[in-house]
Formats: C-alpha cells, structure tokens, sequence
C-alpha cells in the first residue's frame, strides 16, 4: 500500500467517525430537547389515580400545556391552558424538593382545590369555600391511609411533611377550621382517596412545580406496584418482556386524558 | 428569564443550532446557513407540535 492511499483511508476512517459522532450528538440533542421543550414520558407505579389511571400506565405528558409564561406572547405562541379545578397535572413533589433531594419523585394528581379558596373535608366529602364540592371522579378504594378529615383536627396530626409555614393558615368557618390555599399553590388529590399520598399530606404545591398535563397513554401494563418499585431493574425487565403480549392492557393505547 | 417557555427555546435553540453549525461545517456561509434552519426547524417545530397535540 502506498503512503497516498494510506493516507485516503485514514481520511476516510475518521471522516465515518465523524459522521457517526455527529449523528449521536443529533439525535442526543433531539431527545433532550423533545423531553424539556414538548413531551415526557412517565409512568404510574400507585393505585392513587384509580379508576382514571391504572398501574401500569405510561403517559406522554405536554409540557406545553401549563408552561410558564412571562407575557401574553407566550400564551399566543403556545396553546397553554388555564389551571381550572378537576384537571390532572404531573409535578415535582413539593416535600421532596424542599427537602433538598435531587432525584426528585414525581406525581400525578387532580387539582381540587385553587389558590386563595378555603378548603375542608369532612368525611372524605370536599367542600370548597363552604360548598360541597361534585366529585364524579373519586374512588374510595383499599384500606384507608389517608385521614379522611382535613384540616388535622389536632395538631399533633398534621403530616410530617406538611410545611409548618403553612399550618397556620387556618380559618374558622362554620363547618369548623378551614385551610386557606396560599397564593401561587394548588390543592392536588389523587382520585383513590384511601391509598393516595396528596396535598393532605406534604402540602400544596407551589405553580413552578408543575411539569406538565398528562396527554396521551402509550403502553399500559397490568402489573403490581410491587413490579414497578420493588423489583430490580433486570427482573424486571425480564418479567415484561415475558409477560408483554400477555399483561398490556391493548385497550388502552392512546387513551387521551 | 427562563421563566418564560418560549425565551427558554429561543435560547437552547439558539445555542445548539450555532455549536452543531459549528461541528458540521468549516465554511463561513454553510455555518450561517445550518444555523439559522436548524433553529427555525426547533423553534418551529415544537409550536407546530403543541398545536397538533392539542387537536389530536
């Protein structure tokens, strides 16, 4: 081989890598972008959202929907949503990111109770601002491990990741002691009321840490919550791929929340 | 700033369109040119997306 072509197919050699390093970044960059700009995936490991949404599912969440915004421009540019009662938002759990943890959890709940109103549950039964609040949603599933009632009566049973800021943001009504929602924070509950860990427990949750509205599902599987949290990662990818024709639920692909 | 959806894409478009320009061309002219489609093609694309999704 002569020194010229040597020296043609080294060039060729790195003008591949090239290539091919070019193409990774791209599609890197595509990924990164889809995921903080437009659509996330997440999936639901807790029966908190039954009957509306199952364990299992795997959504595609817009992130468009409740962006934040500076002016009306970006209201113009994007199709964003006004927050209103009874929508399902995806957020940073406000307890875990107060608490300094990184890899923050995040949930999906409905959104109950709005900012400034007085909220109070009696009996599992929400009352907003003194009227009792229509809940077509609500399931009442499991043994109950939530408090029914909110606010605590006593004091003593406010939860641990309750902010204490906010505990004392009571008002008497005639019902009895109200929670006042703060300004720029959401009441969130899940639609199991019995087995779901919400604003009852860790508080309201403050706008900046919604992510976004759950748009469409895309795999649905029929499977524990032990599967989805319990299990190591190799078990558990061994499991579904056994089980993938078998336990996905094929009725609801592409369900539209 | 980055409170705003939009001036945040603004931003990272900007920012990937110029550095990716970068790596792929040597050329003045290419560079400009790649640039400028490939934030036009970002920034389009997800406003384009977001109302398509909003419809589906």
């Amino acid at each position: 081989m002569t020194i010229r072509s040597k020296k043609k197919t080294k060039q060729k050699k790195e003008g591949v890598l090239r290539e091919n390093i070019e193409m990774i970044l791209e599609v890197l960059v595509l990924v990164f972008f889809i995921n903080a700009f437009l659509l996330q995936s997440f999936g639901i490991p807790t029966p908190s959202m039954e009957d509306n949404m199952l364990v299992g599912d795997h959504l595609l969440v817009d992130k468009v929907a409740y962006s934040h915004a500076l002016s009306q421009i970006d209201g113009f540019v994007f199709p964003q949503l006004e927050i209103r009662r009874g929508m399902i938002v995806v957020f940073k759990a406000p307890h875990e990111v107060e608490a300094g943890n990184l890899d923050t959890m995040t949930y999906v709940k409905r959104i109950i109770g709005l900012p400034g109103e007085l909220i109070k549950i009696v009996e599992s039964k929400v009352h907003i601002n003194g009227t009792p609040l229509v809940e077509p949603y609500t399931f009442f599933r499991g043994d109950v491990l939530v408090t029914a009632d909110f606010p605590p009566e006593n004091a003593i049973l406010w939860g641990n990741d309750f902010p204490t800021q906010f505990r004392k943001n009571l008002e008497y009504t005639e019902m009895g002691m109200a929670f006042r929602i703060p300004e720029g924070y959401y009441f969130c509950m899940g639609d199991n009321r019995n087995l779901s860990a919400d604003s009852r427990i860790w508080g309201p949750v403050p706008k900046d840490f919604l992510i976004g509205k759950p748009w469409r599902i895309y795999w649905s599987f029929e499977a524990s919550t032990d599967h989805f949290l319990n299990k190591g990662f190799f078990k558990r990818l061994f499991d579904t791929v056994v089980h993938f024709f078998k336990q996905t639920r094929w009725k609801r692909f592409l369900k539209k929340y | 700033m980055f409170r705003s959806h939009l001036i945040s894409l603004l931003v990272f478009s900007g920012l990937v369109s110029v550095i990716m320009a970068f790596i792929k061309f040597d050329e003045k002219k290419a560079i400009i040119r790649y640039a400028v489609k490939y934030f036009l093609y970002m920034v389009g694309g997800v406003i384009l997306f977001s109302w398509i999704m909003r419809f589906l």
